[in-house]
């Protein structure tokens, strides 16, 4: 375990963790949503990251075939581009929520929505 | 025979056209919605009654699988979209003269493509993009009702089933990471003999995003939320659409490609789990929307409960069992929840003014999720105890009636008091009135008669045990 | 014709009776008329021994079939249902009540017609469904709480009786009737439990029988009628399909099971008995009264001897016979009294001769004196427990007797006897439904206590297959290996006993004719207002005797195991706390769980 791969996938290990971490322990629902963005960009890097291929470079379609020796697979690529995008769809769906919320209960104090419950 | 891409396609560009077609015609959005439905419905059940047994590959942007995502068709699929979409008719023409908010359409019609497209498709990434478009236009539909209940519902599902969603992916991208592919009959085919470590990993990964839509334990904590604040046909469409499409998902991915005694078991443990706790804690509410939801929670568990037990018997008969239920369920489910229009708002189980028809309704909604003799349900429960002792888990087998017993309980608690309510004649609407009573014609006449669910079931079923046709002939691309 | 049609048509009545109920009140009395006849036209013309398969899937089949245990028991439906339409005409009903009543009729009499178990399931819960449904109709008390309590009993009952059929199913590989083979004595007992369950619950056999008291009270008078009478014969003739056709092996071969279902009927005999003379309402009395003679019912059926079980039977006959007639009068008092309540009423023998009579003979009947229909079943009863040697069964159904003289004086002193109330002065005589209702039911009590052979006949029939024992009876006379009696010669002598009474009275020439009131004034002249009426604290002495006894409630330990299943809920309820933090936790949690599951794997 180098120290690449410890940053490569560190990095993002610990930004889920922390953005977990944020769910569980925070009390304002905004910021819960931010830590919801933060454990989503921690996926994707280290989807991204795990798509990596050392020495490798960027999977564009190139006329010239010489540099399109090595490239780093695209699919994860893709992939997080999609999840990048449905990650702007729910954030701002969990955002105009939010601000529902704030209308009706007046407070985005997670503790003081518990309405319903058992 | 109509290309079942235009499904996709036609939800698609009919949700992006909305906003035009409510500018041309107030009406216009309302009958778009009903239409769409009933087209895929036409097509769904074309293709079912004339189709071949042999699973149908489509092909997008020209490329052939396992490269290119592509769409895969067998009478499984068409099955389950048969049953989608005709409760998207329903949902549409109940709602039909009402609704005239065409953002409610987008996001129905987005709702309808996410559960069409899960069902539909052959790949897994993309059953990752359309299980999203599902779940973000159901977070969107679960708030859509501007009061403190269903917003409370709306934002804590949405916590929740991001994160899942998150996890899913995961589990999706690890899966290629291992077997270099993402087509859901390729990878089956890859793994069909040895599965390393990280794809139980995988595995169970993909399991939390897919137990958060279905409903399962103990990951449901948002769905009586839902049910209990979201409006009728919301409720309507999360039991009978959107946890419908999220357990075939289920059922397909389990089967094709976690073939394994230890997901099985782990799914008979999560759907006991699910059906305990959900039906005990029907018992103990007092709102009647949330009692039917913990009651939905509690059907999927059995569901997932009989599904689990192919691995300890290896008959067919656990799968028949588990799609009969699903499909009883959603009917009477369906039945229920637009039933609650009829009733007045908030209502408790003890419930004091109704009217007549909507008291019938309630009966047999509940008799047929109870599994009384000669409504549909009562097929169900006999297909399940059935197999159940096939298993020679006598505990197990007492202790589901004994849930029964309690399902019996709570369910006859409201009927006795729906029936001897005074009676309160509230202007019906008509085309609900007119699909409520189909619905419960269908349940009763099944009930006497279960032959035509059941063969087209049994078709279904062959489909899906034919596990090597399919992923010879999806991952080889024909 | 298919003998099924006759549930058919009953049903197909049925819709009619609503309809004309809806429309006009001689429309509907015209069309309970149409029921009436139909029905007994149909019965006697169409019924035959047939069999017929109506649904096939796989290996079931939805079979129905005319046997000769069937015909017995469905004659005796028909009839209860029948006679219980006459005083339906006078009851002002909704238009659903008596779409139920037909219904209830046609799927009880398809139950009995049911050739398999499933059949006989599936029947059964949708007769306890229409039961329900009249119940939930019914016209006075908590009807809410009396219709969920009927419902859920019955469907505990159903639900164990579809584990006991799986269960059976499994071991003999069919549904049938038949029996089951190679299989331990101790699973056959379970199995037998709980398939009995649901028709024990149905014949009210204790501590299942909490539902019935507030049941019959509840419901509609006539319904009392075909419910008491009719609709418990079908769980009589559930009890009697699987002791004779499932597991007669197993009661002829166990000394246990034959003696406690025996003594479960026995003590159900006696506090029934004891409830109704504790009782102070006509319904309620009559409805522990139902529920101990079935018990008597209950003994013979479980004790398997050929003589137990024919008397078994034969009683559970005249309990459809005296329990009809006496619900019939009953209801015809409480229509025109307006009360059910035994304190209210007295003294209405004059102004309700007919009423009096059914009465009168109804309770002769239920007390088992010859030469009523009552007396051969109970004769031949303590026959066979003697015979069997169990001494202190004969005494615990002996003492339930004795209960029965004490509510059947109760019933008919407080209602006909004694003290006249100022507001019944003007009463008359039941209408006319009730009155030849009454007078119909009494020809089988007289008739059929004379002739007990013409029943004992039939029942010879489907049991000696089983017992293969000889015949007991003739036309007019029983006979065992220990006692013999004469039904002609019991009744010339009891009637020689009243003859010579009323002879002393005739001769002795000191009689006087006191009008009503000095009958129980002893010649005083007392205020209107006096309790003279001895219908107040009836048996009061009993009730400090037997006071603890009523405590003892088999209602609270069912109430008490619901608590507990509530508490349960209340548990598991806490799991879903509201806070979406938690709900995340249990995510994560639940994540880690798993992830230790394929821990070993990786």
């Amino acid at each position: 375990m180098n120290i690449e791969s410890l940053i490569f996938y560190g990095v993002p290990i610990y930004l889920i963790v922390m953005g977990i971490l944020v769910i569980l322990t925070t009390k304002n629902l905004f910021k819960m949503l931010l830590g919801l963005s933060i454990m989503d960009s921690g996926i994707n890097i280290l989807i991204v990251a795990l798509g990596y291929i050392k020495g490798a470079t960027a999977p564009i379609y190139s006329r010239y075939p010489e540099v399109f020796e090595k490239v780093v697979d695209p699919v994860p690529q893709a992939l997080v581009l999609t999840a990048i995008v449905i990650g702007i769809a729910f954030l701002g769906l969990g955002l105009a929520l939010v601000i529902r919320i704030k209308e009706k209960y007046g407070t985005v104090n997670v503790e003081k929505l518990k309405e319903l419950k058992w | 025979m109509v290309n079942p891409i235009l499904i996709i396609a036609l939800l698609l560009l009919f949700a992006f056209l909305m906003p035009l077609l409510g500018l041309l015609h107030r009406r216009l959005p309302a009958f778009a919605t009903l239409i769409l439905p009933a087209f895929n419905l036409y097509v769904a059940v074309n293709h079912f009654l004339k189709m071949d047994f042999i699973p149908v590959v489509i092909k997008t942007g020209g490329f052939r699988p396992p490269f290119g995502i592509n769409l895969a068709v067998d009478h499984f699929s068409l099955f389950f979209l048969i049953l989608v979409n005709a409760i998207g008719v329903f949902i549409a023409l109940s709602y039909l003269l009402e609704e005239q908010d065409y953002r409610f359409h987008i996001l129905f019609l987005l709702n309808l493509l996410g559960a069409s497209g899960i069902i539909l498709t052959g790949d897994l990434f993309n059953s990752f993009v359309f299980l999203e478009i599902l779940a973000i236009s159901s977070y969107a539909l679960a708030g859509s009702r501007k009061e403190k209940p269903a917003l409370e519902g709306a934002i804590k599902y949405l916590i929740i089933g991001s994160i899942g969603a998150s996890f899913y992916l995961l589990g999706v991208f690890i899966l290629y990471k291992v077997t270099g592919t993402l087509n859901i009959a390729d990878i089956a085919l890859k793994l069909q003999n040895a599965k390393s470590g990280i794809v139980y990993l995988a595995g169970m990964f993909m399991l939390v995003g897919l137990f958060v839509e279905t409903e399962l334990f103990p990951l449901n904590t948002w769905a009586p939320d839902v049910y209990q604040g979201a409006y009728n046909r919301i409720a309507v469409q999360f039991s009978s659409l959107i946890s419908k499409a999220a357990i075939y998902l289920l059922f397909r991915i389990t089967f094709l490609i976690f073939d394994d005694p230890l997901f099985y078991k782990l799914l008979l443990v999560v759907g006991l789990l699910t059906f305990v706790v959900a039906e005990f804690n029907a018992l103990a509410q007092k709102d009647l929307k949330r009692m039917l939801g913990y009651s939905s929670i509690g059907q999927m568990g059995l569901a997932v409960l009989a599904f689990a037990l192919y691995g300890m018997i290896s008959h067919p008969e656990a799968f028949f069992a588990a799609t009969l239920l699903i499909v009883n369920h959603a009917i009477a489910k369906a039945l229920l929840f637009a039933n609650m229009d009829n009733m007045s708002e908030n209502a408790t189980i003890d419930i004091r003014s109704v009217n007549p028809f909507s008291s019938l309704m309630f009966a047999i909604g509940a008799l047929s999720v109870m599994g009384f003799p000669f409504t549909l349900g009562f097929w169900a429960k006999i297909e399940i105890l059935g197999i159940l002792l096939r298993t020679n888990l006598l505990f197990l087998f007492f202790l589901i009636i004994l849930i029964f017993m309690v399902e019996a309980f709570y369910y006859f608690r409201v009927i006795t008091n729906l029936f001897r309510g005074e009676t309160v004649c509230r202007r019906l609407n008509p085309l609900l009135a007119f699909s409520l009573v189909v619905f419960s014609i269908f349940l009763v006449y099944q009930g006497f008669y279960p032959i035509f669910t059941f063969s087209w079931l049994n078709r279904a079923l062959n489909a899906l045990l034919n596990k090597a046709i399919y992923i010879s002939i999806i991952a080889g691309g024909l | 014709m298919y003998n099924i049609n006759l549930a058919l048509l009953a049903i197909l009545a049925g819709f009619l009776t609503f309809f004309g109920a809806l429309s006009h009140r001689v429309l509907r009395v015209a069309s309970i008329v149409i029921g009436i006849v139909g029905t007994l036209v149909f019965a006697f013309l169409y019924l035959k021994p047939d069999t017929m398969e109506f649904i096939r899937m796989g290996v079931f089949a939805m079979s129905f079939n005319l046997t000769d245990i069937s015909r017995f028991f469905l004659w005796i439906i028909i009839s209860a249902f029948t006679l219980s339409l006459l005083p339906l005409i006078h009851e002002e009903r909704s238009p659903f009540f008596y779409l139920y009543y037909f219904l209830a009729f046609g799927f009880a009499s398809l139950t009995i017609m049911a050739n398999d178990l499933l059949t006989l399931y599936m029947n059964f819960e949708l007769t306890s469904l229409a039961i329900f449904a009249i119940l939930l109709l019914g016209v006075r008390g908590d009807i809410k709480k009396t219709a969920l309590k009927y419902i859920i009993y019955s469907l505990v009952g159903a639900y164990f009786y579809l584990g006991g059929l799986f269960i059976k199913f499994k071991y003999s590989g069919n549904i049938g009737f038949g029996g089951i083979q190679n299989v331990s004595t101790l699973t056959q007992i379970a199995i037998y439990t709980l398939l009995a369950l649901p028709f024990f619950v149905k014949i009210a056999t204790m501590p299942f029988h909490n539902w019935a008291p507030d049941a019959y009270y509840s419901a509609s008078d006539s319904f009392t009628i075909f419910f008491s009478a009719g609709l418990s014969k079908v769980g009589v003739y559930g009890l009697v399909i699987l002791m004779l056709k499932t597991f007669a092996e197993l009661f002829k071969s166990n000394l246990y099971l034959p003696e406690i279902i025996a003594w479960v009927g026995g003590i159900t005999a006696l506090l029934g008995g004891i409830y109704a003379f504790m009782s102070d309402d006509a319904k309620k009395l009559l409805a522990y009264s139902s529920i101990s003679q079935l018990g008597y019912v209950l003994v013979g059926l479980g004790l398997f001897t050929p003589y137990s079980f024919s008397a078994g039977i034969f009683h559970s006959v005249a309990h459809f016979v005296f329990e009809g007639v006496l619900f019939t009068t009953v209801a015809g008092v409480i229509h025109r009294l307006g009360t059910s309540d035994l304190r209210r009423m007295g003294g209405l023998i004059k102004k309700m001769p007919i009423s009096f009579i059914g009465l009168l003979l109804g309770i002769i009947a239920a007390s088992g004196i010859p030469p009523t229909i009552g007396f051969p079943g109970k004769w031949l009863l303590y026959e066979a427990i003697i015979m069997k040697g169990d001494l202190f069964l004969v005494s615990l159904v002996f003492f339930a007797s004795i209960t029965a003289f004490l509510y059947s004086y109760k019933l008919v002193h407080s209602i006909f006897l004694g003290k006249l109330h100022k507001e019944h002065r003007d009463v008359k005589e039941a209408p006319a439904g009730y009155v030849v209702a009454t007078i119909i039911f009494l020809i089988p009590i007289i008739v059929f206590g004379v002739f007990p052979g013409v029943i004992f006949e039939k029942i010879y029939g489907f049991t000696k297959p089983v017992f293969n024992h000889d015949v007991f009876f003739t036309f007019n006379s029983l006979k065992t290996q220990i006692g013999f009696v004469k039904i002609p010669v019991a009744g010339i002598a009891l009637a020689a006993m009243f003859a010579f009474s009323f002879i002393l009275y005739l001769i002795a020439g000191r009689s006087y004719r006191a009008k009503q009131e000095d009958n129980y004034t002893a010649g005083e002249w007392v205020d209107e207002d006096f309790a003279s009426h001895y219908a107040q604290e009836f048996y009061g002495f009993m009730r400090k005797a037997f006071g603890k006894l009523l405590d003892l409630s088999a209602e609270k330990f069912w109430n008490g195991v619901l608590t507990i299943f509530k508490a349960f809920s209340e548990l598991t309820r806490r799991i879903y706390t509201g806070d979406v933090r938690d709900y995340a936790l249990y995510l994560l949690f639940f994540l880690i769980v798993l992830v230790f599951l394929v821990g070993g794997k990786l």
